[in-house]
């Protein structure tokens, strides 16, 4: 059910205030039903004070919205049990079908965002600026958590604390130029979102849980994607090359670097920031334009670089392949198990290079790589037929394009990779990558005929 | 007022849909193709054939297993066992497996049976199978989720499971055997053929029970003698197998698809063929030879190609030659393990490694049995047994009767394995158990084990590293993990366990002292 009032004073303010009753078939019905509210005050500047000529529009809204959902997929709170397709002889064969443990308590999730925002236009709608700043807590929001396949099963749907995000959204775009039949104009977006996990909820014995387990990398020594209680949502844990106090660093006696104790944090699987720039030119009838994509702040575990270091394909190592690598380091004793304060320096023979590296590649974050990257996402140059050409054709107008997509990648920290690989869309993945294919290029034209 | 209501814009939209029946909302979440209630025996059927299955076959049992017990070596690198390698998968493999796809199952059964009277028979095989399964498993890395394994149904604490001390583990399964032996009934519903072991008989199934306790109190007897002694006793005055009809074995089939199929046979031969790589070590052939062992060509099916004709390969008995353990293709023809000829013979091109007796073929079919427990393992322990005076028996009577049992029970895997009773005799005369010492006995009996756990080698490798039998030489290879020095005495816990169940991976890391190839396990003098 849901109802909707919007309401307008004078022309220059306007209120809009709806509520909602949802009730999920997804869920079990002690718990399937949401009701949330939502409302938005705007107020156009421009229509009720006087501003100075410069400024053509100024808009500035604000709204507190809830929205809420259920589980996605249908089925899922039932034990369900499923026949082989063959016999064995004569006996039938049986399966249970669920993988992940059904949770009949799950509850819908709510998500409260409280927005603020402005929307100004200036020099006669030739530059505009929408700036929003936001700030969204989401509880109750339902993940597909990984538990211990000791269990019998591999992840169970829970209803997880409280998750906020926060952040800020800006609009630059405006006319750089215009005279003579050629116009510029460009528009620049850009955003920052930070994530926290707040609460994770509480286990059984009620203790605040700490972490949940998302993805698991598919080089499957234990790196992969957690929710981190106090963290950024999406953190990639995995194993750091063991330091002691001063910061110096463990190798054993074949000079092979030694793992962190546990996995920890060793980056960020989303980006904080994206931003993009378009622009597009105009003269007389023909026009080109551009889009450029940035994303900043974000890391990458690479399967690929992985499996590079491991077999020798990484450029990274041809070093001591004529047995001239040398290692200094402190000692760690690996048949005691403990720390010493030695210090050690060992040439790693030629015949052992390939251990050395592979020993390397399991230290998760000499393979977790920066990801930040711009593309060139979009290129396009068009030709628009004038009427006289078009002459006795029945066309009303006709234009030619040439049209490019991911041409190329500006700028990227990771060897080997296109940074923006992935190996699932699942949220609880983004940051792990294993063999991605490379993306591809894609050039084409269009024609469009008006009738 | 007058203003709004003027200038206003009132846009009211009230939407009121139909009353929602919930009833009717409910339903709609119900899966129309599945079902929620299933004979559980179905359950049952598929736990126990997924105990053989070839992915956690292969890499435990013959990769890692068979080659660190000196059964069979390799060159290849990926038969991690031979060297002493780590590879995390192989190592990890069975209990990556068999919590999901076995322990699951039968925990579920237990469940969903505990209350009815009549299912009773149901409910104590899948006890007894639940404890062989997760028996094997502690054997293979030491303390194990055991109590709250595969319960993660039955509520929120059995998400994140505890690993049991591994001394708890074994009280439990004796427990847990004992109780479900004690409620097997003939009157309750039969199993038929539902029970892919023993077809639904429940005196077989008393004797399994008794096995299965005898096999765990004897391996209890180097760290907890007492106690082994009186749970071995028990068990065997309860009555066990009396001969190879009663052999716990699961009885594969042809095919149509893989479960149906013996994995291990699957990955040594039809399917992966990864007998291909490995030949019978010269550990086993020259112990067999020495003995006159007449099993010799039952183990070994030849010298040769075993993808070429059969008519190519050299079977004469005196020809076959093991394959030593712990080297590659190049290190093998380093200082003398091999003679002069044999290297000559090793680097002609086209022979290498086939220059050693291979697997038979014969017994690596897809409807061969797959052995869990034998009559001729239950009748050395009880040789082993009499000599330690835990139980009256004759120990010389037991010994003959264990080791005809282990050299006839092979002709369940193909007639032509058939050996002569005057053939049996006289390799058994030639042991000379009646006249050996005590500990000379226990030499004997050890070694007739090792050999009569042939394909069943986790078993094999739970007995050595309890009686140190037979005498086995590590192997040395530059690149073994972590330079140890002797032969591993567990394999290395699943390695995604480290960060999906941390707080117990760590705490039954502690307890156990490492989780390193190296650790002792309870019964093998640790923690």
């Amino acid at each position: 059910m849901f109802g909707n009032v919007n309401i307008g004073y004078d022309n220059w303010l306007y209120l809009n205030v709806t509520g909602r009753q949802d009730q999920f078939s997804t869920l079990s019905p002690e718990n399937n039903t949401l009701f949330y509210p939502s409302v938005g005050v705007g107020a156009v500047l421009s229509d009720v004070l006087k501003l100075p000529s410069t400024v053509t529009f100024a808009k500035v809204r604000a709204s507190w919205a809830q929205v809420g959902g259920g589980g996605p997929d249908p089925y899922a709170l039932n034990v369900t049990y499923g026949l082989l397709a063959n016999p064995h002889g004569n006996a039938n064969l049986g399966q249970i079908n669920n993988g992940s443990i059904p949770n009949a308590a799950l509850a819908p999730y709510t998500s409260t965002e409280f927005e603020v925002g402005a929307d100004f236009r200036f020099f006669k709608n030739r530059l505009g600026i929408d700036i929003a700043h936001y700030n969204r807590r989401t509880t109750n929001d339902i993940l597909n958590a990984g538990i211990s396949a000791t269990s019998g099963f591999g992840s169970t749907s829970i209803n997880v604390g409280e998750l906020t995000n926060r952040g800020i959204e800006l609009l630059l775009n405006g006319v750089l130029i215009e005279r003579g039949g050629f116009k510029w104009d460009a528009s620049l977006n850009f955003s920052r979102n930070i994530s926290m996990a707040e609460n994770l909820g509480t286990n059984a014995r009620g203790e605040a849980i700490q972490f949940l387990n998302l993805e698991e990398s598919r080089v499957r020594g234990g790196e992969r994607v957690q929710h981190i209680l106090g963290e950024q949502l999406g953190m990639i844990i995995g194993w750091t090359h063991r330091t002691n106090a001063q910061g110096q660093k463990f190798y054993d006696a074949n000079g092979f670097p030694v793992r962190s104790a546990a996995p920890e944090i060793v980056g960020m699987g989303r980006h904080p920031i994206s931003a993009g720039l378009n622009n597009h030119f105009q003269y007389k009838n023909v026009s080109l334009s551009f889009l450029i994509d940035v994303r900043q702040g974000g890391s990458i575990f690479s399967g690929t670089n992985w499996y590079a270091y491991r077999n020798g394909l990484h450029k990274e190592t041809l070093a001591g392949r004529e047995g001239d690598l040398v290692v200094t380091g402190v000692l760690f004793d690996q048949a005691t198990n403990r720390e010493t304060d030695t210090p050690i320096s060992v040439t790693i023979p030629r015949e052992r290079i390939s251990d050395y590296w592979t020993a390397y590649s399991n230290i998760t974050e000499n393979v977790v790589y920066n990801a930040s990257y711009a593309k060139l996402r979009e290129l396009s140059v068009g030709y628009s037929i004038p009427k006289k050409l078009l002459g006795k054709l029945p066309f009303e107008s006709a234009a030619i394009s040439v049209v490019g997509r991911n041409l190329a990648l500006l700028w990227s920290n990771v060897p080997n990779i296109d940074p923006e690989s992935g190996y699932t869309v699942a949220t609880g993945a983004q940051g792990l990558e294993f063999f991605a294919m490379p993306q591809t290029r894609n050039l084409g034209v269009n024609l469009s005929l008006n009738f | 007022m007058k203003k709004i209501i003027k200038n206003g814009l009132v846009l009211g939209t009230l939407l009121l849909s139909q009353a929602c029946d919930s009833d009717k909302l409910a339903e709609l979440n119900i899966n129309q193709n599945a079902v929620t209630d299933m004979d559980m025996s179905y359950l049952l059927a598929t736990a126990t054939l997924r105990i053989g299955g070839e992915y956690e076959n292969t890499r435990a049992n013959m990769l890692y297993a068979a080659t660190m017990i000196q059964h069979t070596a390799s060159n290849a690198g990926y038969f991690s066992g031979d060297k002493y390698f780590y590879n995390a998968q192989y190592s990890g493999a069975y209990m990556e497996r068999h919590y999901t796809d076995v322990i699951r199952l039968y925990s579920e059964v237990i469940q969903k049976t505990a209350s009815d009277p009549n299912l009773v028979n149901l409910n104590a095989v899948a006890t007894i199978l639940r404890a062989f399964d997760l028996h094997r498993m502690t054997d293979l890395y030491g303390d194990i989720p055991y109590l709250q394994a595969g319960n993660g149904l039955q509520g929120e604490d059995n998400w994140f499971p505890k690993y049991d001390n591994q001394k708890d583990v074994y009280a439990a399964i004796v427990r847990d055997v004992k109780a479900a032996r004690d409620k097997l009934s003939p009157t309750a519903k039969a199993l038929g053929a539902q029970d892919v072991i023993y077809n639904g008989d429940i005196a077989k199934w008393k004797k399994f029970a008794n096995a299965l306790l005898m096999r765990v109190g004897m391996r209890m007897q180097k760290k907890d003698e007492a106690t082994g002694r009186s749970i071995f006793s028990e068990a065997f005055t309860s009555g066990t197998f009396t001969s190879n009809a009663d052999n716990g074995t699961i009885k594969y089939l042809n095919g149509p698809s893989g479960f149906n199929r013996n994995g291990l046979n699957d990955g040594y031969w039809n399917t992966y063929k990864y007998s291909r790589d490995c030949k019978i070590s010269r550990t086993f052939i020259n112990w067999m030879k020495a003995n006159n062992d007449p099993r010799l060509m039952i183990v070994s099916g030849g010298i040769g190609d075993p993808t070429a004709a059969p008519s190519t390969w050299n079977t004469d008995p005196a020809a076959q030659k093991g394959m030593p353990n712990g080297f590659n293709a190049t290190t093998i023809l380093n200082g003398n393990t091999l003679t002069e000829a044999e290297k000559e013979e090793f680097i002609r091109p086209g022979v290498a490694r086939n220059m050693f007796s291979m697997l038979n073929l014969k017994y690596l079919d897809w409807e061969d049995p797959y052995y869990l427990i034998s009559f001729a393992e239950t009748e050395l322990m009880a040789s082993e047994a009499a000599v330690r005076g835990w139980i009256s028996a004759n120990a010389e009577e037991k010994f003959r009767s264990g080791v005809t049992a282990a050299i006839t029970a092979w002709t369940a895997f193909d007639p032509s394995f058939v050996r002569s009773t005057a053939e049996i005799s006289s390799y058994i005369a030639g042991r000379k158990f009646g006249e050996a010492s005590n500990p000379e006995k226990l030499r004997l009996i050890g070694e007739e084990y090792w050999a009569a756990t042939w394909l069943n080698d986790i078993e094999s490798y739970s007995n050595w590293r309890r009686t140190g039998i037979p005498a086995l030489t590590p192997t040395s290879d530059p690149n073994r993990f972590k330079q140890i020095n002797e032969i591993p005495r567990r394999l290395i816990y699943w390695e995604s366990e480290i960060s999906s169940n941390p707080a117990n991976y760590k705490a039954a890391v502690d307890r156990m002292g490492g989780d390193e190839f190296t650790t002792r396990m309870w019964w093998d003098g640790g923690n």
